[in-house]
């Protein structure tokens, strides 16, 4: 049923130009890094590595949480306009999976950003002569950002299924980001979900952050998914459906 | 002749709480009882009529029927499957989806997907149930609404929507069908065609049918079986024929001094209404009637006709609820 | 106007749109006290540069919040009329009209509020650097901080417009948000190119723009100067000039709207 369940989330989206914005978004953070990078040449010397602190400090701070905010409140906003919470509910597929069906739309957005972040990224890298391909060290960032963003989407998902509000979640968002960015510097970074994308991309310095201690990062990835959802599929099996 | 419940329910009772400004006017301190103990009994490929005024408690017992809202207390089994009994607190995942796979419904209005046409809707709905998309058609055509079907649902007349959420309701053929006041926002040809069409359901399609409605008139034409709600307490549950049976018949009078007739009855302690120069007074034994009108003649009253008339359902509905339902 | 303004009050109950701004207020505050208290003894190079230092903060810290809670704000005074359908019942009621000013006019108390509040943090905050620093007082800069008031609210207003018109046209209220979102990212950024014209190109900009201190660091020493500026008044008063602008043609499509 869980395949089901994120086809129609598929078909729920037709007709919802909400990709423009996840295509159009990442382009500010790269060019203007870009001119960041090559107006401070003098100072990052580190090739691919200041590049890239330059294109993802913000992307990754301010920027992935309140935009897959958005998204996560589009997805919720559909079933709460016209009663459709209703519908979804006493459709015969288990609460877990009308979850988790929203949570694979959610990840695969969350895939194609960090993918197309990667591409820019070596796109602009190349446009400012730097040699060859970036080395394979920022490839893995870009994979753990990917399981950070992962924590993140879910927890603004749980958050709009009930807050049952489309803008209050995203403002939650940018405040999760900003203290997520102040936790970032912390021992705890680890520990704190908005933290958790910044961490896993390495975003504000070239030596990495994580020291090759990357466990600990992914426990703490899983645990807050795992969190998230079952607080999340708990939350829907038991309460009022409200319309 | 034993029947078999499609629906029943015991106890079924649902609590919410509310503020302490609001709860000082009620009794019960802290909670307000939207349904209260009601003790549902739905026969199989019946047309059950669900009757009550707005506010009554209708959609709230539909709902729980469905596991959308779970009931305070009470027991509810469906389809011989168990919902939820007093001694769980939650119910069982499994036989939720088993009773939600054999349920078709239509809650308070339609849900839709607004930008999405009608049919794609209704695509969505068929991967949702595991039912092939050929059944949209035959949907569509029970519904007549084949044309319009790839129109945006947004851009639909209430009266369009409600067509969209039955067929949505159809798809898959269930054994039960729950309709909340699915006449709202149709034209009376639209109300009679929904009419004629839910009446065909039990035997052209075996289904068990619960529908929820405030106009009694609209109910008395389709259905077998009558429950009435008011103010969270089943006050009613019968068949439609045995209501009809109850009704007490009251004896009808008109005469050529209606105020002095009204107070020669009053005098003999009936309680007399006076309507458009027709009095009413309820039936009464033949010796007692045989009486009264020797006492009319003996005051000099002109008796000139007196008949037997039926109890209307709109007057019993007032009777049993004692407040006028119909809008 | 006075009966109409405790109507929308009445309308927004239970909406909290004033919890929006006062977690803005909370973040930066708490924020800012994060970062003072980890100042080191020997950070000398804050001392006498307090207000300045205060000053362009927060013009970074409402470059990156306002955008986004504005838009958001804006949305839920806006999104209580298309919810339910009210605005075809609230049409047949009310001049249109007044409609569009009585949440315009809602929206410029909370900022003026808001704007009064973090005006009046900064004294506050900069006591705060004094007593952890063991500093002596500095004679408070009123004229900076007029101007810091005034610019905030102009500039913030400007964006409410803006928002309040995308939000009464946006049934799903997705675009008023992206444009939160995006607006946001893009004023933090056109704080980090002072010299290019970009900062110019977007309202969101302007609260470095009015910003009347800047910065000068020296790599070598790690040192950092604040220096104050002129305010632009003549950008200031091309940027008001916009902002009737802005009101016009949302009044305009706004009264134009088919509902």
């Amino acid at each position: 049923m869980l395949k089901n369940c994120i086809l129609c989330e598929k078909m729920k989206l037709r007709r919802s130009p909400m990709w423009i914005a996840f295509v159009l978004f990442p382009v500010v953070p790269a060019a203007l890094g870009t001119g960041n990078y090559l107006n401070n040449l003098a100072l990052l010397k580190s090739e691919w590595f200041s590049l890239w602190t330059q294109e993802t400090l913000f992307y990754s701070n301010f920027f992935f949480a309140p935009l897959i905010a958005v998204y996560c409140g589009y997805l919720w906003r559909i079933e709460n306009r016209n009663r459709n919470r209703h519908l979804l509910m006493t459709m015969p597929v288990p609460v877990r999976d009308i979850f988790l069906g929203k949570l694979a739309s959610i990840a695969k957005i969350t895939l194609f950003t960090q993918i197309w972040v990667f591409v820019l990224f070596v796109l602009t890298g190349r446009m400012v002569s730097l040699s060859g391909m970036p080395p394979t060290v920022i490839l893995l960032y870009a994979v753990r950002g990917t399981f950070g963003g992962l924590a993140v989407a879910a927890l603004q998902l749980m958050l709009s299924m009930m807050i049952r509000s489309f803008a209050t979640p995203i403002a939650i968002a940018v405040f999760g980001a900003v203290t997520g960015l102040l936790a970032s510097n912390s021992r705890y970074a680890v520990c704190y979900p908005y933290s958790l994308m910044m961490v896993g991309m390495n975003a504000n310095r070239s030596e990495d952050i994580l020291q090759g201690n990357t466990l600990p990062f992914f426990i703490s990835c899983a645990v807050w998914l795992a969190l998230f959802c079952a607080m999340s599929v708990y939350y829907l099996k038991h309460t009022d459906v409200r319309a | 002749m034993e029947r078999n419940y499609v629906i029943q329910t015991r106890n079924l009772t649902k609590e919410y709480a509310v503020k302490k400004k609001a709860a000082e006017t009620e009794a019960g301190a802290g909670t307000s009882r939207v349904v209260n103990r009601v003790d549902l009994a739905v026969p199989e490929g019946a047309v059950y009529g669900f009757l009550g005024p707005n506010g009554a408690g209708k959609s709230t017992t539909m709902k729980m029927l469905l596991g959308l809202i779970k009931p305070t207390d009470g027991d509810i089994t469906i389809l011989g499957t168990p919902l939820t009994s007093s001694g769980r607190s939650t119910m069982h995942e499994r036989d939720r989806l088993d009773i939600l796979r054999q349920t078709g419904s239509l809650i308070e209005s339609p849900s839709y997907y607004a930008h999405l046409t009608g049919r794609e809707n209704l695509q969505i709905l068929c991967r949702l149930k595991n039912v092939p998309e050929s059944e949209i058609d035959e949907v569509l055509a029970l519904v007549r609404m084949e044309r319009q079907q790839n129109k945006k649902a947004g851009k639909y007349s209430l009266g369009m929507k409600q067509r969209l959420g039955l067929a949505g309701a159809l798809l898959g053929s269930p054994k039960l069908l729950l309709l909340d006041e699915p006449t709202n926002g149709l034209d009376p040809a639209g109300i009679q065609e929904m009419r004629d069409l839910i009446r065909t359901l039990p035997q052209n399609r075996h289904m068990t049918v619960m529908v929820s409605s405030h106009l009694l008139s609209e109910i008395d034409q389709m259905v077998d079986y009558v429950g009435v709600i008011n103010k969270g307490q089943l006050i009613y549950q019968d068949s439609l024929l045995r209501l009809h049976e109850h009704s007490r018949k009251e004896l009808c009078l008109r005469t050529d001094n209606n105020n002095r007739a009204v107070c020669v009855l009053q005098e003999n302690g009936v309680p007399v209404q006076i309507e458009q120069d027709i009095l009413s007074f309820p039936e009464t034994k033949d010796e007692r009637t045989v009486f009264l009108i020797s006492a009319l003649v003996r005051e000099g009253v002109g008796v000139l006709r007196l008949w037997e008339r039926q109890k209307s359902l709109e007057d019993i509905f007032l009777d049993l609820t004692g407040k006028q339902v119909s809008l | 106007m006075s009966r109409l303004l405790p109507i929308e009050l009445r309308k927004i109950r239970r909406r909290y749109v004033w919890l929006l701004f006062l977690a803005a207020l909370l973040v930066i505050f708490f924020w800012d006290l994060w970062a003072i208290l980890r100042m080191k003894p020997e950070s000398k190079w804050v001392l006498g540069q307090e207000y300045e230092y205060l000053l362009l903060d927060m013009a970074l810290q409402n470059a990156i919040f306002l955008p986004i809670v504005i838009a958001a704000a804006a949305s839920r005074l806006c999104d209580i009329e298309l919810k339910g359908s009210a605005l075809k019942m609230l049409c047949t009621l009310e001049k249109r009209i007044d409609i569009y000013h009585t949440k315009l006019v809602l929206g410029a108390l909370y900022l003026l509020a808001y704007s009064l509040l973090q005006t009046a943090m900064l004294p506050l905050l900069v006591r705060v650097i004094q007593a952890h620093l063991q500093a002596p007082p500095q004679k408070m800069p009123s004229a900076q901080l007029a101007l810091f008031f005034l610019s905030t609210c102009t500039v913030s207003m400007v964006l409410f417009i803006i928002q309040q018109t995308i939000s009464l046209f946006s049934v799903t209220q997705i675009v008023p948000l992206f444009v939160g979102v995006g607006g946001s990212l893009l004023g933090l950024f056109s704080g980090f190119f002072p010299n290019a014209p970009f900062r110019y190109l977007l309202p969101q900009g302007y609260y470095w723009v009015f910003c009347t201190v800047n910065i000068y660091y020296i790599p070598e020493t790690r040192d950092v100067t604040y220096y104050p500026i002129p305010f632009p008044t003549a950008v200031f008063a091309g940027f008001c000039a916009f902002g009737v602008l802005a009101y016009i043609i949302g009044r305009r499509l706004f009264m134009g709207r088919e509902i």
